[in-house]
């Protein structure tokens, strides 16, 4: 019986659905796309020693701009990559490098620091966004606390005896092994197998560990095309999700410092929450 | 070409050349349906509908990359509804909301279905609309979900059975008023 109302129900709603004037949306699709192309998607080249979270990036890229404001008919609005401001309450999307990589949605609190990913630290301030370097100048006296979240198609990862191993071409599995391999990030949870944001995952929480300093260098995450991210200090933790996009593995990478207050780490939990795989990239 | 043309490869023969309008054309009162029986709103699934759609024209020409346009405007559709879901799921707002959804005049006759659909867990609902509103086997539910297809089953089976009690309830009380 489910199936013949089921049916009956699909013919009446599909003649009775009335078509809007798609002249109305093709428009609002002009008018976005308009808006996107203000705001520049690539990355800025500068080296930011303070946190490994605030990547390292070199590449040759136009200069980042600002998020723009809001447009009444866009539900997102570009996540502005490289661009150290303090950015408004909504959503955003950040379009993380690599053929077919799907654009990763979330949902900010207001008052977040942008760079490679969405971030806090003690001492930003909601009000600073349009002076300039105030944000880095905070960062640069070394705030108390630090948490972010990235998305990231990795292409190198720091393994025992200060070597690099290449996982360009790694799947999921292989991702999470050289994961856990990590030197410094010792697992306390995980990894575990489930379902995520639309797709398979394998979570892990690792937490950093006092190193040694042997290692010339401070990297242990090289992403592509060129981002570093580096040791944010003993206590840290990190929650690493491990996409699985059809054996191409994204991560998505949380941090917090050891001092990180609890509710601002509840809200980096929430953002990550939010996390909405738009596939495929079709910008 | 305008800007606002889009000619689709894969399924669309490159001879015959089809535009987003096409595609609006032939898809739109079908993704509705579809999303409808995920949601279980028609308010909210021609809202979700529209607004893939104008996040396909935002795309320009790069939507031509797509390989199965309708499939991409679902996705987009059913994802947009899963986030939407999160941020409200807690909200008082949208209880209420979810309590009294618009039914059009010209689906009366089909409350009970509508009922039963509204009365299933959100994910088998999904599965229920998508295979038999969408027409899309077990396989395609799966990846277009991003579960495993084992999972599409169980919820399809489960989605049946409950389907099934609802309506053998609502049919029961009706005979018994």
């Amino acid at each position: 019986m489910s199936e013949r109302l089921l049916e009956a129900f699909r013919e009446e709603v599909e003649h009775s659905t009335p078509l809007p004037d798609f002249e109305l949306i093709s428009a609002a699709g002009r008018n976005r796309r308009r808006r996107r192309h203000t705001v520049v998607t690539a990355v800025a080249a500068c080296v930011l020693g303070v946190s490994g979270l605030l990547a390292s990036t070199y590449g040759n890229r136009a200069d980042p701009q600002p998020a723009g404001d809001s447009d009444g008919d866009s539900l997102a609005r570009p996540f502005p990559v490289g661009a150290m401001t303090t950015l408004e309450k909504g959503t955003y999307e950040l379009e993380p490098s690599g053929p077919s990589v799907p654009t990763v949605r979330f949902d900010l609190p207001d008052g977040w620091n942008s760079w490679i990913g969405p971030n806090r630290f003690e001492g930003l301030s909601d009000g600073t966004s349009d002076q300039v370097g105030s944000n880095e100048d905070v960062l640069g006296k070394g705030p108390g606390w630090l948490l972010g979240m990235l998305a990231l198609t990795v292409d190198w990862l720091a393994q025992p005896g200060c070597t690099m191993t290449d996982v360009s071409r790694a799947d999921t599995t292989e991702l999470v092994e050289a994961l856990t391999d990590v030197p410094r990030l010792e697992v306390v949870s995980g990894p575990e197998q489930g379902a995520r944001f639309g797709h398979r995952v394998v979570h892990l929480r690792l937490r950093e560990q006092r190193g040694t300093g042997a290692c010339a260098n401070p990297a242990y995450i090289n992403a592509a095309p060129t981002a570093q991210v580096t040791y944010l200090g003993p206590g840290t933790t990190y929650d690493a999700w491990v996409i699985d996009l059809d054996g191409r593995p994204l991560l998505v990478w949380a941090a917090w410092t050891r001092d990180a207050p609890d509710d601002e780490v509840d809200d980096l939990l929430g953002v990550v929450d939010s996390i909405e795989l738009v596939p495929p990239d079709p910008s | 070409m305008d800007e606002d043309t889009v000619r689709f490869g894969g399924p669309w023969s490159s001879s015959d050349p089809t535009s987003l309008r096409d595609v609006f054309d032939s898809s739109y009162r079908r993704l509705v349906t579809q999303l409808f029986g995920v949601t279980g709103s028609m308010d909210e699934a021609e809202d979700l509908v529209q607004e893939a759609f104008v996040r396909a024209a935002a795309a320009g020409r790069r939507f031509a990359r797509v390989e199965n346009p309708e499939a991409w405007l679902r996705t987009t559709a059913i994802n947009q509804h899963r986030s939407r879901w999160r941020k409200r799921r807690n909200a008082q707002r949208a209880r209420a909301r979810m309590a009294s959804p618009r039914d059009p005049e010209a689906l009366e006759s089909h409350l009970e279905i509508i009922t039963a659909l509204r009365a299933l867990p959100e994910a088998q609902r999904q599965v229920i609309a998508l295979f038999y509103l969408a027409d899309l086997p077990v396989e395609t539910i799966a990846e277009e979900l991003g579960v495993p297809a084992g999972t599409v089953k169980s919820r399809l089976s489960r989605g049946r059975e409950a389907l099934a009690s609802h309506l053998a309830y609502a049919e029961g009380a009706v005979h018994h008023v």
